[in-house]
């Protein structure tokens, strides 16, 4: 008898109402395919239908276009007969569980960036190597790209290269 | 060991043999989801889904596996 808080939030957000489990207005397929309205402890319910059934049964849809299959890799183990009490629990307690709301990062405040360093960096998307090697060349003063390059700059640039472009933005403060 | 006659044992088998019945030719996972609330204490058939067998039963006379079934449970589907 393994719920997770992975599996409960799971349920929350795919089998519940607002991101929190409900007593009613769930929509859920059963595994002939018919539509049905109710709770999220009759999806939970379903769910160990399939797993008592086995595959295919397991890859059917059951709620929110996803199955039986997509829930434990969610929760991590199977859903057991006696976890739909737990749901049953959660979902009829004074405050019903919801999912847990993920933390927004925090998002750096960006200073403005000279167009032509950020339009350099934009031409040279995918990065190479040779990209990095030139603003290496150009931090050194070998060579002249037509902006200063700082070492976050070449920071950035490697991240490029391995297409983290969120943390490449981070450190050269432009929007690619 | 003999079959339970329904009809000494109370609601208890009397009912569930009656739901789970046509399982075999009319297969129905909601009927499968509602013995698993039943048997949870969430909903009331009017009978006691007292044990999990009877829902590891009713699982194999989805399938069609009537004599499966009726080793788990008190039911006689397949002298019917």
């Amino acid at each position: 008898m393994t719920l997770t808080n992975s599996g409960k939030d799971w349920l929350a957000r795919n089998a519940g109402v607002n991101n929190c489990f409900a007593s009613s207005g769930v929509s859920y397929k059963d595994l002939e395919g018919n539509s049905h309205t109710g709770s999220t402890t009759d999806v939970a319910a379903m769910l160990v239908v399939a797993s008592l059934l086995g595959y295919p049964y397991t890859t059917k849809e059951i709620v929110n276009g996803k199955s039986y299959e997509d829930f434990v890799k969610a929760n991590g183990y199977d859903l057991d007969i006696e976890d739909v009490k737990t749901v049953c629990e959660l979902q009829e307690a004074t405050t019903p569980y919801c999912a847990a709301v993920a933390t927004p990062t925090t998002t750096p405040t960006v200073t403005p960036t000279p167009t032509t360093k950020c339009e350099w960096f934009s031409d040279h998307i995918p990065m190479m190597s040779a990209d990095i090697m030139d603003l290496v060349r150009a931090y050194l003063d070998i060579i002249d790209l037509g902006w200063d390059v700082s070492a976050a700059d070449i920071m950035g640039a490697v991240a490029y290269y391995l297409g983290d472009k969120d943390r490449g933005n981070e450190f050269t403060g432009c929007s690619l | 060991m003999a079959k339970q006659d329904e009809q000494t044992v109370g609601k208890v088998h009397t009912g569930f043999c009656a739901f789970v019945q046509d399982l075999p030719s009319n297969p129905s996972s909601e009927k499968l989801k509602d013995l698993i609330l039943a048997f949870c204490g969430v909903k009331d058939l009017g009978f006691d889904v007292s044990t999990k067998d009877y829902i590891y039963g009713a699982v194999e006379y989805y399938k069609g596996n009537v004599r499966e079934g009726d080793k788990k449970t008190p039911c006689a589907l397949g002298d019917s």
